[in-house]
């Protein structure tokens, strides 16, 4: 088959964040929804969104985050529950979640999550979290303290 | 919570497949031509698309060092004003001391039961208000540490809430800003009917700063936050962009100012096609405006004269033929913070001017 994108201006950038990032985002993903399907959706949806516009695309890695966690955010909302989903070409896999980190998890808002994800996960500040989603710093540090705060008593950690 | 970061690496664990086949295949699809079933999709993508290129585009124009100015930048938060600013006045040294976040959180705590929670933060901590912290409350108060400082406060509260979060937030502007207790309730009122992004700020006349914010974003629209700060060890930024005002923000200054009087704030605005530069006082030092944009800085005023002067670029930033405008501090009328307007225009005149006040400077015409 031809790939037509190999051939798009900004191919080799978006390969490069693709391999140096890849794997962060679509796990960053899976902690926000708990879906390796979906993970894998909205991962692979917003590199190739981002093939698409190949040179038009500035910050490649922030643009695919934030349509990736985007995408991930619209998939969740038309879903009304979540669930363990095996990825299509899933084998099995000898990994088990922290069970009490994903109930934690499930028991913040979408919002609080995301932020949660981005900073405890993958490491953003709260100025890369907001570049990242787009959000206004205002709200993601007022999510960012709400999710902590809401973490520390499902996790039932004083600290 | 210290373990929250550690608890967080078992999804380094988690397969993550190699899915660059899966992005190449999707990308020849949609280059080709985009399947029904992903219709809907697409159209939401496009949505975000556009959404993403306006903040980007926002973002690149402001803060992404386009200006090269020889001075600390400033990095404001784009605060797009839905209405005409407040006509309060500009801020003026306190009538009366904005009161410490101690004090407030102690206030609060006594006369109305708040309890306290340490959340902590990125360099300082922070405080949450709840009467039950693990609750999932849809409105709270947040107190920016460091707390034995003026005030920091946050009242934050999701807008189908909006009921609850008054409460909260009439128990601080009376503590607080009770003077702005009609002008924060029509802002509110404003931001909760706002069908975009909404942001309205205004300055108090007891040395306080105010705005309300709704970002009405696709991930967090349903949040709106009104924030007190103590003008006086905060810088004010006056803040346009591409000859939109966009309203004036506030950024952290030096804890220690010692004179929120000697504040300085220059706005630039380059119309021309032409790369500029704004060289200050007898330093020398360049910065260079390139064409069509626009920044801003902010900062304490020099000690003793100085001058600036604005023109064509050339490599070494300095100024390449006329000085196409200049001002010195001689020319400064009128009591601090200083606010200094820079315009370039399009058929290559320019101008530096004083802006007498905030709200002058708020309300000129682009």
């Amino acid at each position: 088959m031809a790939i037509v994108v190999a051939e798009a201006k900004g191919t080799t950038d978006i390969e490069a964040v693709y391999r140096e990032d890849g794997v962060r985002l679509w796990r960053a993903l899976y902690a926000y929804s708990n879906d390796m399907e979906l993970a894998s959706d909205a991962a692979a949806e917003a590199f190739a969104q981002a093939l698409g516009r190949g040179a038009a695309i500035r910050d490649v890695r922030s643009w695919v985050w934030r349509a990736a966690f985007r995408l991930a955010a619209g998939d969740l909302k038309d879903r009304s529950k979540y669930a363990h989903g095996p990825m299509a070409d899933s084998g099995t896999y000898d990994f088990h979640l922290d069970d009490e980190l994903v109930a934690a998890l499930q028991g913040l808002t979408p919002q609080q999550r995301l932020v949660i994800v981005l900073h405890y996960y993958a490491d953003c500040s709260v100025r890369e979290i907001s570049r990242r989603t787009g959000m206004n710093p205002l709200a993601v540090r007022s999510h960012l303290s709400r999710g902590r705060q809401r973490m520390r008593l499902l996790l039932g950690d004083d600290s | 919570m210290t373990d929250l970061r550690a608890r967080m690496r078992i999804y380094d664990q988690a397969p993550a497949p190699d899915y660059w086949s899966e992005v190449e295949t999707r990308a020849a699809t949609v280059s080709a031509a985009a399947p029904p079933d992903r219709s809907a999709r697409s159209a939401r993508l496009l949505v975000a698309v556009l959404l993403t290129i306006l903040t980007i585009s926002a973002a690149i124009a402001v803060g992404s060092g386009t200006i090269e100015l020889p001075w600390p930048v400033e990095s404001p938060i784009p605060s797009p004003s839905a209405a005409p600013p407040s006509p309060s006045a500009p801020a003026s040294p306190s009538a009366r001391p904005w009161m410490t976040g101690r004090e407030l959180m102690d206030m609060l705590a006594e006369e109305f039961g708040y309890q306290w929670f340490e959340v902590g933060g990125n360099v300082q901590t922070l405080f949450s208000s709840s009467a039950d912290p693990g609750s999932n409350e849809p409105a709270w108060i947040m107190v920016d540490g460091p707390v034995d400082t003026a005030a920091e406060v946050y009242v934050v509260g999701y807008v189908e809430f909006a009921e609850l979060a008054s409460q909260h937030l009439d128990r601080v502007t009376q503590m607080l800003a009770p003077e702005e207790a009609t002008w924060i309730a029509n802002a509110l009122d404003q931001g909760l009917r706002s069908e975009g992004p909404f942001s309205l700020d205004t300055m108090t006349t007891t040395g306080g700063y105010i705005d309300v914010t709704r970002p009405n974003e696709d991930v967090s629209s349903d949040v709106m936050v009104v924030r007190f700060l103590p003008v006086g060890d905060r810088t004010v930024v006056p803040f346009w962009c591409g000859g939109v005002p966009m309203g004036p923000s506030l950024e952290p200054g030096p804890r220690a100012t010692p004179d929120p009087r000697e504040l300085r704030c220059i706005a630039v605005e380059n119309h021309s096609a032409v790369d500029m530069t704004l060289v200050e006082g007898d330093t020398g030092t360049g910065g260079r405006i390139p064409a069509c944009t626009g920044m801003n800085q902010s900062g304490q005023n020099p000690t003793g004269p100085w001058s600036l002067q604005v023109g064509r670029a050339d490599p070494e930033l300095a100024i390449e033929g006329p000085v196409l405008a200049s001002f010195d501090s001689s020319q400064l009328t009128g009591d601090p913070p200083y606010l200094i307007e820079v315009v370039v225009n399009a058929d290559l005149t320019a101008t530096i001017v004083q802006r007498l006040s905030l709200s002058e400077f708020m309300s000129r015409n682009c």
